[in-house]
This record gives C-alpha cells, sequence and structure tokens, in this order.
C-alpha cells in the first residue's frame, strides 16, 4: 500500500499548508464560523478515508476542494440556510465610497445562489481556472462559463454598475 | 478597476480561530492520534476509565466548539470580533477528586489591559475552585469512610470545569464559568463575566437597568416566581417578597447575571440557593 501511503502524506501536507483557504470557502457558506470549522472537519475526515480515489497527487487541490464544497452545501441543505441574510454590513457606513462599494460588491456574492456562489468565491477569490472550477463542481468548461456570467450579470444589476471585472 | 478584486481583500481577511488550526491539526493527524491515546490508557487505573472516556469527549468538543463569531463579515474594518475560546483543557486526578477544567480564556478585544485583567481573573477562580475541590474531596471521603464506607465503594469528588458564551458583539461579551461538582449529591456553581468591550469594564446592572435597576428587578423576579409556582404547585422559594430586595441590596454578595441572545438581563441563581436543589438553577429574565 505505498501509494496509498505516499498520497495520503501529500494529502495531509497539502491541507495543512491551506487550511486557512478551506476555512474561508466553508464560512462563505456556513456564514458561521464553528459550522465552517465542523464542514472543514468533515471533509479532512472523509477525504483521509476516501484518499485511495484521489487518481493523480496533482489534482489533490481540486479534489479537496471538491469535498469541502460538497460538505458546505450538505450543511446548507440540513441547515435549509439557502436564503441567509448576515445583513451585517448594511448598516455600516463608510466615509469612502469605494471602501463602502466593495462591501456592498462583497455582500452581493455572498447572496448569490450557492451554485453561482461557487464560481465567483473559486474564480476572483481563491484564483481558480475555468477548467479547475469545472473540476472541482464536477461539471464541465461551458457550465462554468455560463454560470460565472450569469453570476456576473446578477452582480452587475446588485450594485447598479457594469464596471466589476 | 477590477472591482471584484477588490473584495478578495475582505475575503482573505476572513481569519479562522486558533482552535480551528488545532482541530485540522488534530484531524489530520487523527490516524496517530489513536494510537497514542491507547497509550495513554494504559496509565488510567481501572475504575477511572469512565472519566477517561468523558474526557475523550471533550478533546473531541474541544476540536469542533470553542469560537463564536457572530459577526465575522465585520473583520476587515473593526478587527476579529472578541472572542472566548478554549485556553486548556487538563485533567486531575487522585484517590480523593477527579476533576476536568475547560478553562476560557478571551482575546481580539483590542484592549490588552481588560484581556489581562479577565484572563487573570479565569485563572484565579479556577486555581481556587480546584484546589478547594482538593480538600473536600478528602473531606467527603473521609465522611464516606467514616459512615462505614470501604474503600471499594467510595465515589471519589468529580468536579467538571466548563465554560459557556451567553452573548457577544463587538460591544458586549457575557459568558458563564459552570463548575459542576458531585460526589453523593451534585451542584453545580456558574461565575458570570459580563464586559463592555468598548470601556474594558465589568457591565453592571445600573449600566443596564438604571438606578431603578433594584426596584425593576426585585419586581419581575416577583411576577415570575409567582408564575412558576402556579404552573408548578410543588415548587417553593426561600426568597420572598420581603427578601428580594433585601438580597438586592446585599453588596456583600452581588446578584449573578448574564446577558442572554435578546440582549436582556438574566438574572441567575445557582442551584439550592433560593430553592430547594432538584429545581436547578433558577433564571429570571429582566425585560425592562
Amino acid at each position: 500500500m505505498r501509494k496509498k501511503d505516499s498520497k495520503l502524506d501529500t494529502l495531509k501536507a497539502y491541507i495543512l499548508g491551506d487550511q486557512n483557504h478551506f476555512y474561508r470557502l466553508a464560512y462563505s457558506y456556513t456564514k458561521n464560523s464553528d459550522d465552517a470549522a465542523d464542514v472543514v472537519q468533515e471533509a479532512i475526515c472523509k477525504a483521509i478515508e476516501k484518499v485511495h480515489t484521489l487518481q493523480n497527487e496533482a489534482y489533490v487541490k481540486t479534489w479537496f476542494y471538491r469535498i469541502v464544497i460538497n460538505e458546505s452545501l450538505n450543511y446548507l441543505r440540513k441547515n435549509n440556510k439557502y436564503s441567509h441574510k448576515e445583513g451585517v454590513l448594511e448598516n455600516a457606513s463608510y466615509e469612502d465610497k469605494d471602501v463602502a462599494e466593495t462591501f456592498t460588491l462583497f455582500n452581493a456574492v455572498s447572496e448569490l445562489e450557492p451554485k453561482l456562489r461557487t464560481v465567483i468565491i473559486l474564480r476572483y477569490y481563491e484564483d481558480l481556472k475555468l477548467s479547475e472550477i469545472a473540476k472541482v463542481t464536477d461539471s464541465n468548461l461551458n457550465t462554468v462559463k455560463s454560470r460565472l456570467y450569469k453570476a456576473l450579470d446578477l452582480l452587475k444589476i446588485t450594485i447598479g454598475s457594469d464596471d466589476i471585472e | 478597476m477590477n472591482k471584484l478584486k477588490q473584495t478578495q481583500k475582505i475575503y482573505k481577511n476572513i481569519t479562522p480561530p486558533q482552535s480551528y488550526n488545532l482541530m485540522v491539526e488534530r484531524a489530520v493527524s487523527a490516524v496517530e492520534q489513536k494510537r497514542k491515546k491507547t497509550d495513554h490508557y494504559k496509565w488510567v487505573r481501572p475504575a477511572l476509565v469512565s472519566t477517561a472516556a468523558m474526557f475523550a469527549i471533550c478533546v473531541i468538543m474541544l476540536n469542533t466548539m470553542p469560537t463564536f463569531a457572530s459577526a465575522v463579515y465585520e473583520i476587515p474594518i473593526i478587527g476579529e470580533v472578541a472572542r472566548v475560546f478554549t485556553f486548556r483543557t487538563y485533567e486531575l486526578s487522585d484517590t480523593t477528586y477527579d476533576i476536568q477544567v475547560e478553562m476560557p480564556s478571551i482575546r481580539n478585544t483590542g484592549n490588552t489591559d481588560l484581556e489581562v485583567r479577565i484572563n487573570d481573573q479565569i485563572q484565579d477562580k479556577i486555581d481556587s475552585i480546584v484546589e478547594n475541590a482538593k480538600i473536600r474531596g478528602k473531606a467527603v471521603l473521609d465522611d464516606q469512610l467514616a459512615s462505614g464506607g470501604t474503600e471499594e465503594e467510595l465515589v471519589p469528588f468529580y468536579i467538571m470545569i466548563s465554560y459557556e458564551v451567553k452573548f457577544s458583539n463587538e460591544n458586549m461579551l457575557s459568558f458563564v464559568i459552570n463548575d459542576m461538582e458531585s460526589s453523593v449529591t451534585a451542584y453545580n456553581y456558574q461565575t458570570f463575566y459580563n464586559i463592555d468591550l468598548n470601556t474594558g469594564k465589568d457591565i453592571t446592572l445600573a449600566d443596564k437597568l438604571g438606578d431603578q435597576y433594584i426596584e425593576i428587578i426585585s419586581e419581575r423576579i416577583q411576577e415570575q416566581i409567582e408564575q412558576r409556582i402556579l404552573e408548578h404547585p410543588d415548587w417553593s422559594y426561600t426568597l420572598t417578597s420581603a427578601t428580594i430586595s433585601e438580597a438586592l441590596s446585599d453588596t456583600e454578595k452581588p446578584l449573578k447575571f448574564y446577558i442572554n441572545e435578546a440582549e436582556n438581563i438574566v438574572i441567575s441563581f445557582d442551584k439550592g440557593e433560593i430553592a430547594p436543589p432538584p429545581m436547578g438553577i433558577q433564571d429570571f429574565e429582566i425585560i425592562k
């Protein structure tokens, strides 16, 4: 089982190195610190258990992101929190107009429906390539593109500006 | 300008609490951990296996539990929301006592003096509970022996110290340290911490309810006592309308309270404090 051990080592090293990314990713779904930690913990357990299904070590990142996102979506399903709104920032006021706009846009992203949100987060926050996003979300490149454009359109409407990219 | 790229800064500012990183390390090394735990069990005498198992549960809880940030999206503006987190957990045991401690600590309040003051208070409190427990554990066992108990039948003095966050936002923090003690009987002592994060001071009842707080509280408690006795005819309170104000004005022993999720003051009496112990902790929410 040498090969499995090497996969496991790769996975562990990767998880330890990028752990804060997973927290942010999970947090963008759960919007709650405890639950984000639970989601990641669950994802780690599942990943370690299923490490033999990781076919190529080079894909550990997209493979694990997929588990984290699936766990996050599971969490949303279980907790029925699709329309959960934090609303915390809406009441805040900022001297700087650009900062205010940035927050508005950020809030808009976090209120997109989960599938569209996933694409925006992976593309703009986690800096993944479209082809990688396709792998993470287990969909084809065209689907990813169409979701991306749809999400961008919605965001433009929300902040009332074309100039978001 | 790339506005979406700008929002990435906010995203990157979402910072996990320390306990998260601890959890990740534990989860990743879960296999090794299992092995170590088995070794550990060998050191625990058979009589204590059940408590050792409970301790394992505590560790698992620690993995998933302690942080608390109701408004993490504010992080980029005002820094992390103040948090109560588990500073350490430990276990002490002897033939006469068995103590499990989950010790909280506060941080990210932006006020170092405050953190030092509160964390020192917590440390002192827990130290004194533990010291006390050792002495009482011995006394309880001596009693058991004196009344004809044999070594095998002895019930050690068992203590579990844990904490719970009652309320937290950027202005206020309210949490409780629970000291659960049991040997032949079980008791629960609560110590509350209510902190105004803007001033760094402890929140007082007068801060929240105004100068008339004694009148307000005694009225609300009386109403609720009456209500509860109506609902549970077998309940009784040692606190009567005549003694409430007296108890309230006793500066030696200030009323214990916390702030609940609705941001209301809740006066809390320990088990056995104002009513027969089986009635448990008696909480009174004070709606102004």
